[in-house]
C-alpha cells in the first residue's frame, strides 16, 4: 500500500503508530456507515395470527441491519434488546435488497406483552454491503500511550452545530472507538480466517439456500450460532447455505 | 441535502464520483460510535433462572450494545471461542438462553440455563 491517505486515531492514541483497532478512520480501511434509523411498531396479534413490520430502504443490494427491540405497552419502553424480545427469544426478521422484515408471532415476548400491545422497534440500517474486502492489516500492535488532552476531530450529523452538538450526533469523533471494517464478504464454507491474533465483534446473518433474505437464524433450530476465535469465525452452514459477515476491528478481549 | 460535508474513499476509488458505500468515511452518514467495553466473568447455574450481570454506562439514552459470550469451563464449547448475544439453543436435556438488555443507565448481560433433568 502507498503511504499516503488520512487517518484519526482515538484520543490518546498515537495516529502515527498506533494499532489499526484504536483508530476511528483510515482511508486505508473502511467503516460501518448508518443509512437510516427507523422507529417502528405494529401490535402484538392475537392467537394464530402475525404482523409484519416493513422498512424500506432502497439500496439494491443486501446489506447488514441491526435490530432492538424496545418494549411495548405492557412492558413499557425504557429498556432495548438487542435481535431478541424481552425473554429471548431471537427476532424474527428478513433482511431483503430493498426492505427489511420484522415478523411479529402471537408468542412475541411471552407474558411479558399481551395481544393488543403496540411493541416497538428500532431499525438501523447500514449503507454498506457484503461485497468482498479483503483482510487487512498496517499496524497490529497496541497503545502507543495515552493522553487526557482534549483535542482530536469531530463531524457533526447535518443539522448540528458540531462545536455543540452531543457526541451521539456526530457522524464520527476521535472521543470514541469506531467500527472500521477489518474483512467483510459471503462464505459458503463454514469458515472465515480473519487472523487479526485477537478476539473481533462481528456482525453475521444467514442466507438459508433457496432464501432471497437474510436471518438471524438458520431454519433447522439453530440462532446466531457464530463462533470467533482469535484467527477465524465459523458458521453452521449446511450445504447451499451461506454466512454474509462484517469483522470489525475491535477486539472483545 | 445540501452539497457540503467531506468523504474519504476507499483506495481505488475515485472520491469526486464513487459511490457512498464506497467512501471510508462521509459525514453524510453517522457511524456507530463505541463508548465503553470490558470483559468479566460470571458463573451461570443450570436452575432456569435469569442470572444478570449489570454494567453502568451513565449515557442518560438507551444505548445499542453488541456483547459476545464464552464458555469458560468448556462445558458444551471451546473457551478459546466466543459467540455473540443473543445465543440460543435448544438441545437434549437443555435450553440455552442467553440475551444482552440496555436502558438509560445500564447495560445487562442476562444468561439462562434450563435443564430439564434437574
Amino acid at each position: 500500500m502507498g503511504d499516503y491517505g488520512a487517518a484519526v486515531s482515538q484520543k490518546g492514541y498515537d495516529v502515527k503508530n498506533c494499532a489499526d483497532r484504536f483508530l476511528v478512520y483510515s482511508s486505508a480501511f473502511s467503516n460501518l456507515k448508518i443509512n437510516s434509523v427507523s422507529s417502528v411498531s405494529t401490535t402484538k396479534p392475537t392467537t394464530g395470527n402475525t404482523n409484519t413490520i416493513t422498512i424500506t430502504h432502497n439500496l439494491g443490494y443486501l446489506a447488514p441491519v441491526m435490530v432492538v427491540y424496545n418494549g411495548s405497552t405492557t412492558l413499557g419502553v425504557n429498556s432495548s434488546f438487542l435481535f431478541t424480545d424481552s425473554i429471548g427469544s431471537v427476532l424474527s426478521i428478513k433482511i431483503y435488497t430493498n426492505t427489511i422484515e420484522i415478523i411479529v408471532g402471537d408468542d412475541f415476548d411471552g407474558s411479558a406483552s399481551a395481544a393488543g400491545d403496540t411493541v416497538y422497534f428500532t431499525v438501523y440500517s447500514f449503507l454498506d454491503s457484503f461485497d468482498t474486502i479483503a483482510a487487512s492489516s498496517i499496524n497490529t500492535g497496541t497503545s502507543s500511550g495515552s493522553s487526557s488532552t482534549d483535542y482530536g476531530i469531530r463531524v457533526s450529523k447535518a443539522g448540528f452545530d458540531v462545536k455543540s452538538c452531543d457526541d451521539k450526533d456526530c457522524a464520527f469523533s476521535s472521543s470514541f472507538f469506531s467500527n472500521i471494517v477489518h474483512m467483510k464478504g459471503v462464505d459458503d464454507t463454514g469458515e472465515v480466517t480473519h487472523d487479526l491474533g485477537y478476539i473481533p465483534a462481528f456482525l453475521g446473518f444467514y442466507k438459508v439456500s433457496g432464501n432471497s433474505f437474510l436471518s438471524l437464524e438458520d431454519y433447522s433450530g439453530y440462532f446466531m450460532t457464530f463462533a470467533v476465535n482469535t484467527s477465524t469465525i465459523t458458521s453452521n452452514l449446511d450445504t447451499g447455505d451461506e454466512f454474509y459477515y462484517v469483522i470489525l476491528k475491535q477486539k472483545l478481549v | 441535502m445540501s452539497d457540503y460535508g467531506f468523504r474519504i474513499s476507499r483506495n481505488g476509488v475515485d472520491v469526486k464520483t464513487g459511490d457512498d458505500k464506497d467512501m471510508v468515511v462521509n459525514s453524510k452518514y453517522a457511524n456507530l460510535k463505541g463508548t465503553l467495553s470490558g470483559s468479566g466473568s460470571v458463573e451461570v447455574a443450570r436452575d432456569s433462572a435469569d442470572h444478570t450481570v449489570t454494567i453502568a454506562h451513565n449515557l442518560g439514552y438507551i444505548p445499542i450494545v453488541q456483547a459476545f459470550w464464552n464458555d469458560y469451563d468448556e462445558f458444551h464449547f471451546l473457551n478459546t471461542e466466543y459467540y455473540p448475544l443473543p445465543f440460543y439453543r435448544l438441545g437434549v436435556g437443555e435450553e440455552i438462553n442467553f440475551r444482552v438488555k440496555a436502558d438509560a443507565t445500564n447495560i445487562y448481560l442476562i444468561f439462562k440455563i434450563n435443564d430439564f433433568d434437574v
